[in-house]
Formats: structure tokens, C-alpha cells, sequence
């Protein structure tokens, strides 16, 4: 049904189409096991494409813009130092929350930087980055590329501009 | 010195519903008004894939922080019941915060 209620939920491409057909077609006594676990194949391509739960990043702003506002003031703990490739991310937004700073080293490449750098944005704190330009791109290019809503990726251009010191 | 105060819901605004969320939510939000109260709330939400529960943290709109204790992903039923990874993460939280 998950299947179904996907396809209703934006326009069915032709590959969704003749899926559909060629299974009605060629075992249609099947047809409702054939669509539920094509919906559990795509559910885990879907987990497999989000390893690092940037997906549930993005959620959370979708949250604190409903909320009323973007920013959040910064933490009253110390420094934070990641080092890419980022292995826990869970941890690293956990640790985020508390810090006072944050300090991105070897991590530009990192597919979790962009939006840790852009959650580290959004709590006020100030970023420091060994290689900054890089930084900065990886940042713009995960906004343009990333499944939001075109508000939210207005506010997020917004914190885009925040600054990645050299310094 | 404010006093700190620990709220926790399960859903918060824009989410909340029902009855004891929302006199939970609207009892917080009175004592925000007052200079001597420091309220920080607490609630659960479902997104993304992460086997480790997260903390996210938002500003809303009376001025409160809001930890949001992200448990999206596979869980047992067990784990639906009884999660270590989530006292421990929740214990850190509250160590930090000193309610």
C-alpha cells in the first residue's frame, strides 16, 4: 500500500509505470506482494542513500522554522574539533548542540560536512576550517542539491553566509 | 540566579495535542515570562535513519531552548520499551543541562 500511496504522492516516472503494468501483466496473482516489497526495496535504497542522517538534520530545521525561528543561541560548552571523515554523527550533532565553537579539520570532503557546518551555523557558532573555500562550496552545492522546501533553503542560504575563519 | 526547570513532553509546539502536552507546554510558557525561571523542554520526534538516537537542539519562540531527542530508525520491540542508548543519551543531556 506504501508502494501505492508513494506513487499518489508525486508523479509516477515511466519506470513506475511499467513496473506497475509488467506486473499485472506477467503475475498478477502476486501483484499486492510484488508492490509491497518493491516498497520495502526502495525504503532501504532510501536509508542506505541517507548513512548519516543528514535527512534527519534537515527535519529538524523544517522544525525550528515552523517554530518561528532559525537560530538557535549558541552552547555554553568548549570547543569542538571534528575531524573528517565524520564516523558518529549522531554524536558530532549531539556535540554541536553543547559547543561553544567548532573547528572542522580534514572534513570539507566529508559527505556529513556541509550539513553539520550549516547546523553549526544555525546555533550561532563560530566556525573555523583548515581549508574554507572548499568548505563554503560543499555547503552551497549540499543546499541547492538537498530535498527542501524553497523556504527553508532561503533561510539556509541565509546561515550560507555565515563565515568559515581561516583564522 | 534563575531557577532551572526540565519540561519534558513528548510532543511540543507545533505538535503538541491532547491535554497534559498542552497544560504541560502552557505552565512552561508562564513560568518563561518570569525573570527567575530558566525552562528548557524535552520531546521525541522521528526522523531520519540513525541507529543512535540524536540531540537536536532549537530556540522557540518564548525564548526557551528545546532539546529534541531524535529516534528515528530501526528499533526491537524491546528497544521500543526499554532503550539503553537512549537513558544514556538522555542522562548525558541531563548532566549538561542540571535541571
Amino acid at each position: 500500500m506504501s508502494f501505492v500511496t508513494s506513487l499518489l504522492a508525486r508523479p509516477p516516472s515511466l519506470d513506475d509505470i511499467l513496473f506497475v503494468f509488467r506486473t499485472v501483466f506477467t503475475r498478477p496473482g502476486e501483484l499486492v506482494g510484488v508492490l509491497k516489497r518493491e516498497a520495502a526495496r526502495r525504503r532501504a535504497y532510501k536509508r542506505q542513500r541517507d548513512p548519516h542522517g543528514v535527512r534527519g538534520l534537515t527535519s529538524s530545521w523544517e522544525g525550528a522554522q515552523a517554530a518561528g525561528g532559525l537560530r538557535a543561541p549558541q552552547g555554553d560548552g568548549g570547543p569542538l574539533v571534528i575531524e573528517g571523515p565524520v564516523e558518529d554523527v549522531a554524536k558530532a550533532i549531539t556535540d554541536l548542540q553543547f559547543a561553544s565553537s567548532v573547528v572542522f579539520s580534514r572534513a570539507a570532503k566529508d559527505p556529513a560536512f556541509p550539513a553539520l557546518s550549516l547546523e553549526a551555523a544555525r546555533l550561532g557558532l563560530s566556525q573555523r576550517s583548515d581549508a574554507p573555500e572548499a568548505a563554503k562550496a560543499a555547503r552551497s552545492a549540499f543546499i541547492e542539491k538537498c530535498d527542501l522546501s524553497e523556504g527553508l533553503k532561503s533561510a539556509l542560504r541565509e546561515l550560507d553566509g555565515q563565515p568559515i575563519d581561516p583564522n | 540566579m534563575a531557577k532551572r526547570l526540565l519540561v519534558a513532553s513528548y510532543y511540543l509546539t507545533p505538535r503538541a495535542f491532547g491535554g497534559s502536552a498542552v497544560v504541560a507546554e502552557e505552565v512552561a510558557r508562564r513560568l518563561a515570562a518570569k525573570d527567575d525561571w530558566r525552562i528548557t523542554f524535552l520531546s521525541a520526534s522521528y526522523h531520519g535513519s540513525l541507529e543512535e538516537p540524536q540531540i537536536i537542539r532549537t530556540r522557540i519562540p518564548f525564548d526557551c531552548d528545546h532539546y529534541t531527542v531524535n529516534l528515528g530508525g530501526h528499533r526491537t520491540k524491546n528497544e521500543e520499551f526499554e532503550n539503553p542508548k537512549v537513558t544514556s543519551a538522555l542522562t548525558d543531556l541531563i548532566d549538561r543541562l542540571k535541571p
